[in-house]
């Protein structure tokens, strides 16, 4: 059965890049467009194995989204990565201590996104 | 071109577009860190999306942009005119690059010389505008696992005590440890790994034991929990109360990188060789272990292996192999045996035999042992090894910076008598009278050359040890106050405890009650996305059909009188007709609703303005401000598109020959800031936008002569043309008002082509100006203009369409009222003077126009500008909606008609242009 | 996926999730002399480890996996 993903990211283009190289992995993928999108889509009926998530967005940001996302029915062991670059340590630091399982690093190639995926999520 | 990068495309000028506006609200607010924080994401999201593409240029462009305003947001730096400069620079430069991209089709361009150069320049002047010291390391390093917090912990943590690795390496079997110890002796490298994931850690989604069982390459491995498990019924299954040890060949990069996400949760440490021989196994009785570590030293001392090999040997077959003496016994051989050369290991096996074994011997101060002289290793005291009073440490610090003084005072003497008195003390304390005597002659030197220079020396080896533990303590109560890395040997040993208590707190704010899983909540609600991005060419499409929907419904009433004229049905028209007022009023409420989809803001119009407006007020040297409302109001697509250059144009205008520079307006008692405002609201179906500046305004004398100069206008016209009409002169073909062409505004292009351009989508413009006070421009469009409506007209006997927005009213005129003025058909209408003209004489059609039974002309009233016109036609007809298609080819240049549209029965309708016909 | 309950017996199957802890947890209180048949399992999340470490009920297949047996090993052989 396919791991379903959830990329939650304002910027289409990453969310583009992303969705394609996750559905060559193999994996079935959603996507939304910042936090209040995001939750929407999970209080919706979207059952995602994994989320990634950008951290800068609108509305609601990454790290808003964490908190509110663990809060939800389902979701408090979901494996959750934030998307970051390499110059934004503290908000990694700060989306792990708030319920993120680890990051990713933009930009992502696709070996290397499905690489950390593997890491965190088992039978992926 | 490929969909990502299209997406690329649109996204990155977008954001670009964003950025402009961001920049220059910041402007007017500096301090907004709202807006600052939104620049910043919106930098960071393109750099972001760049990374996905080869280019390098952009990318080291957009990073010194993103870490500029990355200072900037974190108040290291200011917002400045000179950094928003330097910004939209920057932004341009990548519109450039961006749109290279588009015309090449592929995101690898070719190299570029001038665009590498051009990215240097922009990067370095970007990287100019940031204060030195704000170099965040992290940019700097390229392994997001080594970061520096990481390692020091770590390295802290290895450094400081190794009395936890022992414990843990005791409990590796022996045989695995024998093992390790021969591969290592090959060359190979392991780590002792301790994960002790933090108790909240299934409540962030890790799966420690996933993560454990990841690591490749393992030489041993055990699973415990860091305390008792509670009894089974109260058990938390999600309070992680793990303990995961390991050892592995993998190096430190691939292990630090792989627990990158819980660094302050693994302890991971290098095994050194001799931490491997330990002996582990059951305490002995009546082993006679004191003979043979005597005469096994005694051995060693002499370099008698043979003898050593032969004693241990022996010592082995008489204990039991599970005891501990027994494994002391195989690792000592084993020493022996792979490393005859080196004794250093063997002789501190023995010594910790001797420790082990002989309780009695580790009294001994460790500088006395027999296995270190032995062995020939030096017999300086390991200096950690050396714990001693703090307080005698500070005395001896103290005496080394009296020593230390480099003044010769006269009571040097005494200072030294005073020093060799503390000092003799100490040692006396510390139990090292052997060295006393030494001290003593040192202080005789010292006094002798009147300098404490032997005494210092005498100190320096002497109490070397102990200033060295106080220099390490010194150092270690700083790091901690530094940083909060462990750094003595009592708080490393809790060390993950302690890093681990600050979560339970979040283990327990995120572990309420865990939900029942059996009764599983259904999800609550279901909400669907609150927007789509659909092509635009698809509601074109959908434009164009309903166009089609609304033409091809026409015909129902020509069926419906077919039926009832030629086939003599009337209850099929009826009923036809019937469905026709159905269709009709969907296919209305559908055309409003597509055209609701093509709505756009004006805002699309006028976010590039405060950019304009800013670029051209700095060229000119004048200060204006800027002020937009309303540009959330919508309109047609087409309109606001059409709208783009006739306004870019008026604010040229206005900022070029409608402002006045600084001293100028104070000269003329004004603000030196002058003021322009770009308004938009909806007034019924139709979109008002009005360009107002408080600058010089329009001098109408002016307007009158140059009228004259140019020709535009004959004498009469100069004495006769009142100021409102003069003003309205600008919009005469040719006219340009400017002393000067400038640069700016000039380029040939006068208002009669924003007039025109205006009248293209049936909006009319019009012109206030006050001299001296300043000048408004208002513009009225339709909000859509992609169905028309028009009223048929007869004449010449051929149908003719007219836009309803150009017809003011049909009247009948009877042809009694019609006077000759001038050569000039003439009629009065409610109290005006108003010129008729025959539509077949501007058609050239060579036919009379034809009046109705009581001699009446049919006339319609156009509005031109402020002028009315009567056009006499036939017959005014009825009023239909249309889609109105510009005419092809060589029709298209003339201009009497505006287009031609299919009506219902399937004719073409001509429509004409009432403006363009004269 | 997931688990498959006999009289005494608990088959896990493929990937035990990190949800189900709970409910082994719960059936492992109920059949105290139960026992665990891994061998068609091919991760079981850390939480259910837990559960096993802590209930001790008897293992009566281990995993195909070499990796994962080796750890579980670690923990459950006695």
């Amino acid at each position: 059965m396919p791991k379903t993903i959830l990329v939650v990211d304002d910027a289409a283009t990453m969310v583009m890049s992303l969705k394609a190289s996750l559905e060559i992995a193999g994996f079935k993928v959603e996507t939304a467009n910042d936090g209040v999108q995001a939750i929407d889509k999970l209080k919706s009926g979207v059952k995602p194995d994994l989320i990634i998530t950008d951290i800068n967005m609108p509305n609601m940001g990454g790290i808003e989204f964490i908190g509110k996302a663990r809060a939800l029915p389902g979701m408090r062991f979901i494996p959750i990565l934030a998307l970051t670059t390499e110059s934004q340590q503290a908000k990694r630091d700060e989306a792990k201590k708030l319920g993120a399982t680890g990051w990713l690093l933009k930009p992502t190639s696709g070996s290397d996104l499905v690489k950390v995926i593997k890491q965190v999520l088992p039978g992926a | 071109m490929n969909p990502l990068l299209e997406q690329f495309l649109s996204e990155s000028r977008d954001a670009i577009q964003s950025i402009g506006e961001k920049l220059l609200q910041l402007e007017t607010a500096p301090n907004d860190e709202a807006l600052m924080g939104e620049l910043f994401r919106l930098v960071h999201t393109l750099k972001g999306n760049s990374g996905l593409f080869e280019l390098p240029e952009m990318i080291r462009v957009l990073h010194a942009a993103e870490d500029l305003m990355d200072t900037v947001r974190a108040g290291e730096a200011s917002y400045s005119q000179d950094l928003a400069d330097q910004l939209l620079e920057a932004m341009d430069f990548v519109s450039a690059v961006l749109d290279e991209i588009q015309q090449a089709g592929t995101d690898s361009l070719p190299a570029d010389a001038e665009r590498s150069a051009a990215a240097l320049d922009l990067a370095g002047s970007l990287k100019q505008l940031k204060p030195e010291k704000a170099q965040p390391e992290t940019l700097t390093s390229t392994n997001p696992a080594t970061d520096t917090a990481t390692e020091s912990a770590t390295e802290a943590a290895e450094a400081a005590n190794d009395a936890d690795q022992d414990l843990a390496l005791a409990q590796v079997p022996e045989a695995v440890r024998m093992h390790l110890f021969e591969r290592m002796l090959a060359g190979e490298t392991f780590f002792w790994i301790c994960y002790q994931p933090e108790e909240g850690c299934f409540y962030k989604g890790e799966d420690p034991l996933f993560q454990i069982i990841q690591l490749p390459t393992l030489a041993w491995r055990a699973l415990s929990a860091r305390e008792p498990w509670p009894a089974a019924e109260a058990l938390d299954a999600y309070r992680c109360l793990l303990r995961f040890e390991c050892i592995t060949a993998m190096d430190r990069e691939g292990l630090l990188e792989h627990f990158r996400y819980v660094p302050d949760q693994v302890q991971i440490r290098p095994i050194a060789l001799d931490d491997l021989p330990i002996p582990s196994g059951a305490e002995h009785d009546a082993v006679p272990v004191a003979d043979y570590l005597q005469s096994a030293m005694a051995s060693l001392h002499q370099g008698d292996l043979p003898s050593l090999i032969q004693s241990s040997k022996v010592l082995l077959e008489l204990t039991a192999p599970e005891l501990r003496i027994a494994s002391a016994m195989r690792w000592l051989l084993l020493l022996l045996e792979t490393q005859p050369e080196d004794q250093r290991l063997a002789a501190a096996l023995l010594q910790r035999i001797r420790q082990q074994e002989d309780p009695a011997a580790t009294s001994m101060p460790p500088t006395a042992t027999s296995a270190n002289a032995a062995t020939g290793v030096s017999a300086m005291p390991q200096p950690e090894s050396i714990a001693i009073d703090e307080h005698l440490t500070g005395i001896l610090q103290t005496q080394a910076e009296i020593l230390a003084l480099d003044d010769h005072p006269d009571w040097l003497p005494g200072r030294l008598h005073a020093v060799a008195a503390s000092l003799r003390a100490a040692f006396r304390c510390l139990g090292q009278e052997a060295l006393l005597a030494p001290l003593e002659q040192a202080l005789e030197q010292a006094l002798e050359q009147t300098h404490p220079q032997p005494l210092r020396a005498w100190l320096e080896v002497n109490g070397a040890p102990y200033l060295a533990s106080a220099a390490n303590a010194m150092a270690a109560l700083e790091s901690q106050t530094a940083s909060p890395a462990p750094d003595d040997a009592t708080s490393l040993d809790s060390s993950p405890e302690v890093v681990t208590a600050s979560t339970p707190a979040d283990a327990a704010a995120s572990a309420q009650p865990p939900a029942r899983k059996f009764g599983r909540r259904l999800e609550d609600s279901y909400a669907a996305p609150s927007s789509i991005k659909v092509d635009q060419t698809k509601i074109d499409t959908m434009m164009n059909l309903i166009g089609e929907m609304i033409v091809a419904k026409n015909a129902l009433p020509y069926l419906a009188a077919r039926a009832e004229k030629v086939f003599g049905v009337r209850d099929l028209a009826r009923e036809i007709k019937a469905q026709y007022s159905t269709i009709h009023r969907i296919a209305d409420e559908m055309q409003d609703a597509i055209m609701q989809i093509r709505l756009l803001p004006v805002s699309f119009v006028f976010q590039r303005f405060p950019r304009l407006v800013r670029d051209t007020a700095n060229k000119l040297g004048k200060e204006v401000h800027l002020v937009m409302e309303g540009e959330s109001t919508e309109a047609d697509k087409n309109v606001i598109e059409s709208l783009a250059d006739p306004l870019v144009h008026i604010i040229r205008n206005s900022l070029d020959h409608g402002l006045e520079t600084a001293d100028e307006r104070r000269a003329a008692g004004k603000p030196p800031t002058g003021q322009l405002s770009i308004r938009a609201r909806s007034e019924s179906d139709r979109v008002v936008i009005e360009i107002a500046d408080d600058g010089r305004g329009i001098d109408p004398d002016t307007i009158r002569r140059k009228a004259y100069e140019k020709g535009i206008i004959d004498e009469q016209a100069l004495e006769r043309l009142s100021d409102q009409e003069a003003v309205n002169l600008v919009f005469a073909a040719g006219f340009s008002t400017a002393a000067k062409v400038s640069d700016l505004s000039g380029r040939g292009v006068g208002m009669d082509v924003v007039r025109n351009a205006v009248a293209q989508v049936n909006g009319s413009i019009d012109l206030k100006s006050e001299f001296g006070k300043g000048t408004r421009l208002r513009l009225s469009l339709p909000l859509s203009m992609a169905v028309s409506n028009v009223m048929i007209i007869q004449s010449a006997g051929q149908r003719f369409g007219v836009s309803m927005d150009a017809v003011a009213e049909t009247v009948r005129v009877p042809e009694a009222n019609i006077q000759l003025i001038k050569q000039q058909k003439t009629t009065v209408l409610r109290g005006r003077v108003m010129p008729l003209m025959a539509l077949n004489d501007l058609l050239g059609l060579d036919q009379p126009q034809v009046a109705n039974d009581d001699r009446e002309f049919a006339v319609l009233v156009v509005r031109l500008e402020h002028d009315f016109l009567g056009i006499l036609v036939d017959d005014c007809l009825e009023t239909v909606d249309i889609i109105l298609k510009p005419l092809a080819g060589f029709l298209g240049s003339i201009k009497g008609y505006a287009g031609s549209a299919l009506l219902g029965d399937g004719s073409v309708l001509l429509v004409i242009n009432p403006r363009g016909l004269l | 996926m997931g688990m498959d309950f006999h009289d005494e017996t608990v088959v896990i199957n493929d990937i035990l999730g990190v949800e189900e802890a709970e409910t082994l947890l719960e059936w492992l209180l109920e059949h105290p002399q139960a026992q665990v048949d891994l061998s068609n399992c091919n991760h079981l999340h850390a939480a259910n480890l837990q559960v096993l470490m802590a209930l001790r009920p008897r293992i009566q297949a281990w995993p195909d996996d070499p990796e994962l047996t080796d750890w579980l090993k670690a923990a459950l052989d006695d």
